[in-house]
């Protein structure tokens, strides 16, 4: 079970989440090109190993927030708010 | 709303009747529906200092912060997002009560008048932590949880909006009105646990 | 090696079964094949046997970081059925379940394959709709489908909660050719079949790196060893874009875990396959009596072969709901396995932008029934340099040019898919 310290709400069950996927993603200038949007929209990196990602507190405060989480053991590393960048601990 | 048009009934109208399911002879769980009248505020981008200015003026009422609920004489709110809270009103208070608040923030805020999306539920008892245990994941233990604190979070699978009102302890339910009724038989079974006698409406 | 038969059987039950010979051997790997298939779960046990058998390569290794077969080989629920809508997919499973017919027979081994039906139930107009017009767009390529109205599916599962249920039961589409098959010995029975032509099986041998000359590989770097390769195919299910990145690779791919569970043994209770889409739950019934049923990946990324309780509960609930005589079944196992999601819920066969380097990924929760065509396709591709007609448009290419098949509409979120 993974529980999220949401920076808003505190320590909460996955169920009151939504994942929304990778969080690295940038969305291009929208005169980026074919190319950069096709990398935008479907290419990921799928890291086995940490895994900066968002995830929606639906059943709570509404927001977007930022985890980072282990794609093999599922721990979590930390939450962050939606406009605040991640680091992703080495290992 | 024309002045004849009637009072659109409870989402619990029938459902929570009065009455007394002891266990043993002991009934130490009270539950009760309250009908305040409820508002949903949201301030708009960047507007929150005017909207918690507006509502201090008008209702005396201090927005609270994330995770905790506020109450003054004539209404009380819970934090329920950023910059977002639900507003109750009972009384005399809770006529229009929903207009009462957007005449107060005017264009720093957006309000939805809840009244009838949402029912209201009061438990109190000494085993009332142990009954939301069964459906609840927050922790509402005294170290953590006390009255004046809220949460949003989900309560046998339906979206709740959970504030402690004292140490009895006493918690206040706000459910979607649709899901009232599910809400409401999941409830009574985990309460039928303890024995609990249901009030008349407040 | 000797053939299977009932008469082999016999003579070994004389000798306590004590007698059988190897079913394939344990070779060291050579310095250099032809062909090196990475992973040795059935996609790539297939590829193998069908670059031996139909395209007389048999200079070719199976190289598997464990033993062979505990992949999603060994993990999956075994529903096989070409019930797809689009012709791009349902001409692809209808290929996969004629081979699935002979392949008993093709193999000389017993893989259970059992043709008991998979019916798929529906639960208002609208969905009726949408099945029907699979229905019509199966029958219209030859492939078996019939649409069942509701007394139609009491008579096949009366068990089902019709008179209550929170999603009323109006019918389903039932393709009777459709069913389940003994997962593991799918593997073992390809292996059997690939290791009697020639093609050397190597467990224990953890691929490390992919080694590149120019652009075109050379071989693989692994645990025990460089292996050269004229060609190299990955069929590593969940770990393609794992993969991939050692070749700097980047897919349109992210990886789920599914979980599944198995009950206690019952007398037999569900004659068909049963998928309850509109609650995420399937279940059939394995010939030792399990109840074997799985519902919705848990949805966020996992290279973990092990999922969570929220899945867990929510499959369960599923199941009651449809079946409430299920709340009395105890469940024995539960495990997780995990799989590529793509971004458009269909799978990759194809060539990669590196000379000489295959893929045979992006199986999502489906890719078990798609085992032999997939090796089919992915021998094809890679003897031939070129896809077969039936793989063609399984590319990474298809998302650049907007050609996704994404059968469930889900656009690109594969945790939705
Ligand atoms: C719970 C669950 C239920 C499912 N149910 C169904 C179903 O009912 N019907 C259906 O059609 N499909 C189903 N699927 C999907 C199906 O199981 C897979 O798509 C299919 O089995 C994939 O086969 P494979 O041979 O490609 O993968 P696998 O059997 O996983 O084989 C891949 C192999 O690659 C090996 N490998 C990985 N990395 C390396 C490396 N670096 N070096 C060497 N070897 C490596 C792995 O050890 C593994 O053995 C299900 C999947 C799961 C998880
Ligand atoms: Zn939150």
């Amino acid at each position: 079970m993974h529980r999220i310290d949401c920076p808003w709400c505190g320590l909460r069950d996955e169920i009151e989440f939504a994942y929304r996927g990778d969080a690295t993603v940038r969305r291009p200038p929208a005169d980026a090109g074919i190319d950069a949007f096709y990398e935008y929209v479907y290419l990921r990196d799928n890291p086995r190993g940490w895994h900066v990602e968002w995830w929606h507190h639906a059943a709570g405060c509404r927001q977007w927030i930022k985890v980072v989480r282990h794609t093999t053991t599922h721990a979590i590393h930390a939450t962050a708010k939606a406009d605040e960048d991640m680091q992703v601990p080495r290992s | 709303m024309p002045a004849s048009a009637p009072e659109p009934l409870s989402a619990l109208h029938g459902v929570a009747a009065p009455g007394r399911h002891a266990v043993g002879g002991e009934a130490p769980l009270t539950l009760r529906e309250r009908r305040p009248s409820l508002a949903m505020l949201l301030a708009r981008k960047a507007r929150a200092r005017d909207v918690a200015a507006a509502v201090q003026r008008r209702f005396g009422l201090a927005l609270p912060a994330p995770g905790r609920a506020a109450a003054a004489q004539d209404a009380s709110a819970i934090w329920t997002q950023p910059d977002g809270w639900l507003l109750s009103a009972d009384g005399a208070a809770a006529r229009d009560f929903a207009g009462a608040v957007k005449s107060a923030v005017g264009d720093a805020g957006s309000v939805v008048d809840q009244t009838h999306g949402k029912a209201v539920l009061l438990l109190t008892g000494a085993p009332a932590r142990r009954v939301l245990a069964t459906g609840c994941r927050i922790d509402l233990h005294p170290r953590v949880f006390a009255p004046g604190r809220s949460a949003v979070t989900q309560i046998a699978h339906i979206d709740c909006i959970l504030r402690q009102v004292d140490a009895a302890p006493g918690y206040e339910l706000i459910v979607p009105s649709s899901l009232a009724e599910a809400f409401y038989g999941w409830l009574t079974h985990a309460a039928s646990a303890y024995g609990y006698e249901v009030l008349a409406p407040a | 090696m000797s053939r299977y038969s009932a008469f082999r059987l016999f003579l070994n039950g004389l000798t306590g079964h004590a007698s059988w010979p190897r079913a394939w051997r344990n070779p060291e790997p050579r310095s250099s094949y032809d062909v090196v298939i990475v992973g040795g779960g059935g996609h790539g046990l297939a590829a193998a046997y069908y670059l031996a058998k139909e395209h007389g390569i048999a200079n070719v290794a199976v190289v598997e970081k464990g033993p062979i077969g505990l992949g999603n080989t060994g993990r999956n629920t075994t529903i096989v059925r070409s019930n797809y809508m689009f012709p791009q997919n349902h001409r692809f499973y209808e290929w996969s379940l004629k081979l699935w017919e002979g392949l008993e027979q093709d193999l000389n081994f017993n893989a259970m394959v059992s043709q008991r039906g998979v019916l798929g139930l529906f639960h208002s107009d609208g969905q009726r709709q949408i099945f029907a017009r699979r229905g019509n767009w199966m029958r219209l390529s030859g492939i078996d489908a019939e649409l069942l109205d509701r007394d139609q599916v009491r008579a096949i599962v009366p068990q089902l909660d019709f008179d209550n249920a929170r999603f009323p039961i109006m019918g389903g589409l039932l393709q009777r050719r459709g069913g389940t098959v003994r997962h593991d010995a799918v593997a073992w029975g390809y292996a059997r079949a690939a290791d009697r032509r020639g093609v050397d099986i190597i467990q224990h041998c953890e691929v490390t790196g992919i080694r590149i000359v120019a652009n075109r590989v050379a071989g693989v770097e692994t645990t025990r060893g460089f292996i050269g390769a004229k060609k190299i195919g990955l069929a590593v299910a969940g770990n393609t874009s794992h993969l991939a990145a050692m070749v700097g690779l980047r897919l349109p791919i992210e990886s789920h875990v599914l979980q599944a569970f198995v009950s206690e043994g019952l007398k037999p209770f569900v004659d068909c396959v049963v998928t309850f889409g509109a609650g995420h739950f399937y279940i059939s019934q394995s010939d030792k009596g399990g109840l074997v049923f799985g519902g919705n990946i848990d949805g966020y990324n996992s290279y973990a072969q092990r999922g969570n309780l929220p899945a867990m509960e929510h499959v369960w609930t599923a199941g009651v709901a449809l079946m409430p005589a299920l709340s009395r079944v105890r469940v024995l196992r539960q495990w997780g396995g995990v799989m590529d999601m793509t971004m458009d819920g269909s799978p990759l066969i194809c060539r990669t932008p590196v000379e000489g380097l295959y893929l045979d990924g992006g199986w999502c929760y489906g890719g078990f029934k798609a085992t032999p065509a997939a090796g089919w396709c992915h021998a094809h591709t890679i003897a031939n340099d070129a896809p077969h007609a039936l793989n063609s448009h399984f590319t990474i290419d298809r998302f650049r040019q907007g050609l996704t098949i994404d059968e469930r509409g889900a656009g690109p979120n594969p945790w939705l898919q």
